[in-house]
């Protein structure tokens, strides 16, 4: 294994922790974070979040991950946790963080 | 035993499979015509292996209550996704619970009519008053899915139809009902119609249809479309002895809720996870069963694989172990052919997420601006 895999793992796995939290709490959902898992549908079914919790979903994650998603960031792509860690690494990497 | 709907076909060459009991066609035409048609324009399906039960009774919502692990708090006319757990060994149905104003409607998969009215009726208690119907004796079952499905129906069955919520259902005439869910990611609509009534409504649904490019679909094609857009599929990953966590289905749950496996249940939320099911990618086939190696340490298996339709090389689900289980690792694993990367789903963009049906035709298909298909052309 390349030696920087356990520490992307690692990495991966604190962000996906963090999201969940970030969704529990700031949408104030009945759900615990361990409860969440990263591969559920958040929208229609699964967690049932509607287009407003998108909405807000976006602002909680440039303030929690301190990053600017930028205009033509794909809303239709966050459709579960790990989708939106993508996403967030997708705009860390290309240096967009604020 | 082939079922009712199976009479409507009148193309030759039909592949038929039996599930769950009942025989019901796997392709029509092709894969990937069917596949084509599920993602852009609409497919018409018999969807018959599914067992339709509605528990009536005084005490039907006990009952239900007691099998179900989620909890029932739903209004009239909504519909949620759960899950039965027939044993400890974690052995599943897939379940839609529909509330009616005065019983409950189940759509099973992954048991047989006969073993699924046979385990309700073990669960009752002496005194206990529900009545079990199987609605299948009567009705058959289909479905229309596509990003064009609802405007399809909205001239078959009722203009009013494109403003059925997403897991809603109602009753377009007496003995009928049509529910709006799918497993596609795209519009879905299933409709459970008498005997009759389902034949007549596939007819003219081919005939009116055609401006809509309406194709016959199979179940491999509806499957294959579950796969994409990381839809459960009891027959495949739900038939590995996983647990609910593994499977990621813990929103399938309501914990706390006291049911006839509850104890299992709050095992399972207490024991750390050993192993999760993660979606994987590979530009070399992908072999349902097939091993996966890191270091040439053996980490996981295949469970469910296809060729990528909406894209090239093969796409899958994987039981990986602990701390493995993680997405976006590229190339680390191998299975017997080659490098896999551990990736994200759904793996498509939907057309049907772009679509709002009170703008959109299917008539003006060149001017709506949908996004590429493929989710993991980046990767």
């Amino acid at each position: 294994m390349n030696v920087a895999t356990p520490s992307y793992i690692e990495k991966r796995r604190k962000m996906v922790e963090k999201l969940c939290e970030v969704i529990v709490k700031d949408l104030v959902l009945d759900w615990a974070p361990g409860e969440i898992d990263p591969d559920a549908p958040l929208f229609g079914t699964g967690l049932q979040l509607d287009s407003i919790d998108a909405v807000e979903l976006v602002v909680c994650i440039e303030r929690a991950f301190e990053i600017k998603l930028s205009s033509s960031f794909n809303v239709y792509g966050m459709r579960t946790i790990n989708k939106m860690a993508d996403a967030i690494t997708d705009v860390t990497e290309a240096g967009y963080a604020k | 035993m082939l079922n009712k709907l199976s009479e409507v076909y009148s193309n030759p060459g039909i592949h038929f499979t039996e599930i769950d009991g009942t025989e019901v066609a796997n392709v029509v035409s092709s894969i990937e015509s069917e596949v084509h048609a599920i993602r852009h324009s609409v497919a018409i399906s018999d969807m018959s292996h599914i067992c339709a039960i509605r528990l009536s009774g005084e005490h039907a919502h006990v009952f239900l209550n007691r099998l179900a692990p989620r909890n029932l708090n739903i209004r009239n006319n909504k519909l949620f996704q759960s899950l039965f757990i027939l044993d400890d060994a974690w052995r599943y149905a897939d379940v839609y619970v529909a509330k009616e104003h005065d019983a409950y409607l189940l759509l099973v998969r992954g048991l047989d009519a006969d073993y699924l009215i046979d385990w309700l009726k073990q669960s009752l208690l002496p005194d206990e008053d529900v009545n079990i119907h199987l609605m299948n004796d009567t009705h058959s079952i289909l479905t229309f899915n596509g990003p064009f499905a609802w405007e399809l129906l909205s001239d078959l069955v009722d203009p009013e139809i494109i403003s059925l919520p997403y897991l809603s259902f109602y009753y377009p005439e007496e003995n009928q009902i049509i529910i709006r869910s799918g497993e596609t990611g795209e519009f879905g609509y299933l409709l459970i119609y008498p005997h009759d009534s389902a034949q007549l409504m596939w007819r003219k649904a081919l005939d009116i249809g055609s401006t809509y490019d309406i194709r016959q679909a199979g179940i491999d094609a509806l499957d294959y479309c579950a796969l994409e857009n990381n839809f459960f599929n009891v027959h495949k990953e739900g038939s590995i002895g996983a647990n609910p966590k593994e499977l990621q289905l813990q929103w399938r749950l309501s914990y706390g809720k006291h049911f006839t496996h509850t104890g299992a249940l709050q095992a399972m939320r207490e024991e750390p996870i050993k192993r999760r099911m993660i979606a994987i990618y590979s530009e070399t086939i992908l072999v349902e069963k097939g091993l996966i190696f890191c270091n040439n340490d053996e980490i996981g298996f295949i469970i469910n694989s296809a060729p990528y339709l909406s894209g090239e090389g093969y796409i899958g689900l994987a039981m990986i172990q602990w701390p493995y289980a993680e997405s976006g690792v590229v190339n680390e694993y191998q299975s017997s052919a080659g490098a896999i990367r551990t990736v994200s789903p759904p793996f498509i963009n939907n057309r049907s997420l772009v679509i709002n049906p009170q703008i959109h035709s299917y008539l003006d298909l060149d001017e709506i601006q949908f996004l590429k298909l493929d989710a993991l052309g980046d990767i």
